[in-house]
């Protein structure tokens, strides 16, 4: 057979990658429901819980003396669409994205001193997309999932009463599943040229690719706190970047049939070098068996988790009322490449994919307001605008981002002296956006170029929280 | 008190917000030139068929030509998105530029293909192939595939590739290809004739023959009733099967007797001096200008004759339509024709007869009823392309406009003619 493995090899590996880069760019800060009710703008004016030691690893000395546990679980649905043009709008795809449930805990020590201890564990990134087996970018992703759990340590130390200090190790451990269709379309010719250009159409699906991985990760996390006169407090946080890297992430693949295509003339059948009409089928299985390349094998790759920064202020109004404001700024510039190195019959199409993403700004306003009157309710409200950090010619599948309006809104309601519940809700709103369901092969490509239809994305997240205090 | 306070801030915080929300960056990427048909039938337009179809012009297709097709006029006209299997380069072959040296586009011969512009659309909407017959409607892989077969269909059948389209509205035109090959080469035989004299015929000159009616009519409706199960399509035009003996390819044997000028340059076109066998005046037969390549190639004696092997086989057999001949294409094509006007009005479809306008531009002496040999641009007249048997761009627009009329009084929609 005068053909060899092309891209989806290539692509199937990226999934990987890019899934987890791009699941990170919709990072929906869903730790804690205070911190969801208030749309994340809790790093001036941190929520009274343990998940300030993720909003503020300082904060950890403003939280009541003795013990301090915080958590739960927040469940996020995600919905949307993919318009292709060729449509004309008459037809969407919809994705089947079940429903995460990401959990969060934090515990919190504080003694008679100066400083406090503690210890959290959350997923600050994680994603999963699924799509159904009709989409026409299932050749990108057809199902991509993250998850990557963090494990902090933290101390907090009052440097003097109004200002304090804190941070500590992070500890990561990340782990990857994803799978995509193969495109007969794109496997390339020893003639030159893919199968495109003998009349196969995208979105020819002859296999599907099957990528599960894990890696570990170490980082920072460290914060300040200051409080100025009786009103006004400030505070900032920086979270380092961590770098992941999948160094045995296993590879498999299925074959599917082409639905009886064949090769129906001889000068085609030629270039390929089996008789005419010869199955497609028969000529793909061997690809799939010991010497053909879709054999299982061995991946790498590397994703970098990006850093965080979060600055904000917090003002307690004479009523009551604290109202916050953040700016946060996650640093995506370095997802400008990302390496993928196929370790086994498919080493030839190791590549770098094209990401090119930008450092992109979150502009973060809450409210809490405690109702003395009515059991001690305490009501929450947020807003935020997050801008994405994915270019024009970066919208895909795996995650069509876009820029995002989160209204965030709950109670937090005491159960006794000790305990504490929380609910929040956060409602994620965009506009939708131009995407593609094909891949980037040059940087020369624009999103004119790539784009082939419109994305559309919301989200519904509902966080609960126990607060227990010793 | 307070509580009035509290209130108020929350209030204030949420009159904030929501300004704070609408002063946010709206803005989103437009969506591209949105199609809007004239009428909401045209959503999906698909034209089955074959070279006429596809765009197939002076012995060659390229992307030019594919954009001259009526399919692809009649789409525009029509409002609706319509893609094309466009192909790479020159073309598959390019066609012919120059009638007298046979010149094609860039030098190349008919041997060389450029394959397909892979950046092109996954879903198509022509999906006619060049040299396609009505059982290569359902069929993916028959005796007429060629390369283009694969380069439009991918190893589908144009019903399947049709159908990935989810047509609303849906034009065939096939079955010309059913007789065009015989015509050309003046075989008036069946395919599946029990004469063995016929079969060597057939053979020797690479033709399949006549499809026998039975089977045409069970191909073509295979595939019409395929194309319809879908189930989405809302209507359409079947259009009839061209009478090949009026093809300009074919012109008068007689004329070679009676213009000594043509005779001249016909004899230039097959390499030497024609010798004439008396028995072509009045007979009313029809000579394939195509014998002048074989001729000048030394495959076939330099002689004319239109009666069948005289003065020896196959002379005046081969690349000659007598009368009787002519009556035998006459009968079958009647048949087909028959049969797909029938099926038209069995499901609502417009029926459209593209021997009128043939008739019409050969009667307003359009189409000349031979060929200026010398002629380096258009031999068959500005209607028809330097293969003596393809429409040129003039002609599918004009086929455009007669189906737009046609469409329009059937569906009562207001398609604007091309002008």
């Amino acid at each position: 057979m005068r053909f060899r493995l092309g891209r989806s090899l290539a692509l199937l590996t990226v999934i990987a990658a890019p899934a987890a880069l791009r699941a990170q760019g919709f990072g929906l800060n869903e730790i804690g429901s205070c911190a969801v009710s208030r749309a994340s703008a809790t790093t001036g004016a941190p929520c009274n819980d343990a998940s300030a030691l993720f909003w503020n690893p300082a904060a950890g000395t403003r939280l009541d003396r003795g013990i301090t546990v915080y958590g739960g679980l927040a469940s996020i649905g995600v919905r949307g669409d993919f318009t292709p043009d060729f449509t004309n709008g008459a037809r969407y795809y919809r994705p089947n994205i079940p429903t995460a449930f990401p959990p969060h805990l934090f515990v919190n020590w504080r003694g008679a001193g100066r400083y406090a201890a503690g210890l959290g564990v959350y997923v600050p990134y994680g994603l999963t997309s699924q799509w159904r087996d009709d989409f026409p970018g299932r050749f990108s992703a057809l199902r991509a999932s993250i998850a990557t759990v963090y494990v902090q340590p933290n101390l907090s130390i009052d440097l003097t009463p109004n200002w304090a200090i804190g941070g500590g190790p992070i500890f990561g451990n990340s782990t990857v599943q994803l799978s995509q269709s193969l495109d007969l379309s794109q496997q390339k010719l020893t003639t030159g040229g893919t199968f495109a250009d003998l009349g196969i159409a995208p979105g020819t699906e002859f296999g599907r690719a099957y990528l599960k991985g894990s890696a570990r990760g170490y980082g920072f996390h460290v914060g300040v706190h200051g409080k100025i006169g009786n009103s006004l407090q400030v505070g900032a946080r920086f979270m380092s970047s961590m770098a992941f890297e999948y160094d045995d992430a296993n590879a498999r693949f299925m074959q599917l049939s082409t639905g009886g295509l064949v090769v129906p003339d001889a000068t085609i059948a030629g270039r390929i070098g089996v008789p005419k009409g010869t199955p497609y089928d028969y000529i793909l299985a061997t690809q799939f068996r010991a010497g053909g390349a879709l054999v299982e094998q061995k991946v790498k790759t590397t994703i970098t988790h990006p850093g965080q920064v979060q600055v904000g202020v917090g003002y307690t109004a004479p009523t009551g009322t604290l109202l916050s404001a953040d700016w946060g700024y996650i640093l995506w510039s370095k997802f400008d490449a990302l390496p993928v190195n196929f370790q086994g019959p498919a080493s030839a199409s190791s590549r770098t994919l094209i990401e090119d993403y930008h450092n992109s700004s979150s502009y973060r306003f809450g409210a809490e307001q405690r109702f003395a009157r009515y059991w001690d309710i305490t009501g929450r409200l947020g807003f935020s605008y997050t801008q994405t950090p994915a270019p024009d010619e970066t919208v895909t599948p795996l995650l069509p981002d876009m820029d995002r309006r989160n209204f965030g809104a709950g109670i937090g309601l005491p159960l006794g002296p000790r305990y504490t519940v929380d609910l929040g809700y956060l409602h994620v709103d965009t506009q939708g956006r131009r995407g593609r369901t094909g891949e980037r092969t040059s940087l020369s490509q624009t999103a004119a170029q790539l784009n082939n239809g419109f994305y559309r994305l919301n989200a519904d997240i509902v966080s609960l929280s126990l607060k227990a205090h010793f | 008190m307070t509580s009035t306070k509290v209130r108020a801030g929350i209030l204030g915080l949420a009159a904030v917000t929501l300004a704070v929300a609408a002063c946010t960056d709206d803005s989103v990427d437009i969506f591209p030139p949105k199609h809007t048909p004239v009428s909401p039938i045209f959503a999906s337009y698909v034209s089955l068929g074959n070279s006429i179809t596809a765009g197939y012009q002076s012995g060659g297709i390229n992307d030019s030509t594919q954009r001259e097709s009526y399919a692809q006029l009649l789409a525009k006209q029509m409002g609706t998105q319509f893609n094309y299997p466009s192909l790479k380069g020159l073309g598959c072959p390019p066609p012919i530029d120059t009638f007298t040296t046979q010149h094609r586009l860039g030098g190349k011969t008919s041997g060389d293909c450029s394959l397909r512009d892979s950046t092109q659309f996954a879903i198509i909407n022509n999906v006619a192939v060049p040299g396609a017959s009505s059982i290569d409607l359902t069929a993916a892989s028959t005796y007429d595939a060629n390369v283009l077969t694969s380069l439009f269909l991918g190893g589908k059948s144009q019903v399947q590739k049709a159908l990935d389209a989810q047509p609303t509205f849906a034009t065939v035109w096939m079955g010309n290809n059913d007789v065009l090959d015989a015509a050309a080469k003046g075989l008036a035989y069946l395919s599946n004739t029990g004469n063995a004299g016929e079969k060597a015929l057939l053979t020797q000159f690479a033709s399949p023959g006549i499809t026998p009616p039975a089977t045409f009519i069970a191909n073509y409706r295979t595939g019409i009733n395929q194309l319809k199960s879908q189930g989405k399509l809302q209507g359409g035009v079947l259009i009839g099967v061209v009478n090949v003996t009026g093809i300009p390819l074919l012109f008068p044997a007689e004329s070679l007797y009676t213009d000594t000028t043509f005779k001249r340059k016909f004899d230039t076109a097959a390499g030497g001096t024609v010798t004439l066998v008396p028995n072509c005046t009045g007979s009313g037969a029809l000579l394939s200008f195509a014998v002048a390549g074989l001729m000048r190639s030394g495959t076939l004696p330099r002689v004319v004759s239109c009666m069948k092997n005289i003065p020896a086989a196959p002379i005046g057999d081969v690349f000659v339509l007598d009368t009787a001949d002519q009556r035998i294409f006459n009968t079958n094509i009647t048949a087909y024709n028959a049969y797909i006007k029938a099926k038209a009005d069995s499901i609502g479809f417009a029926y459209f007869d593209p021997n009128a306008a043939l008739a019409q531009l050969k009667g307003a002496k359009l189409i000349p009823a031979y060929p200026d040999i010398f002629s380096p641009k258009a031999p068959f007249g500005a209607y028809i392309s330097l293969d003596g048997i393809h429409p040129a761009g003039p002609a599918h627009k004009l086929i455009a406009n007669s189906l737009i009329t046609l469409i329009n009084a059937k569906y009562q929609t207001s398609i604007p003619a091309i002008q």
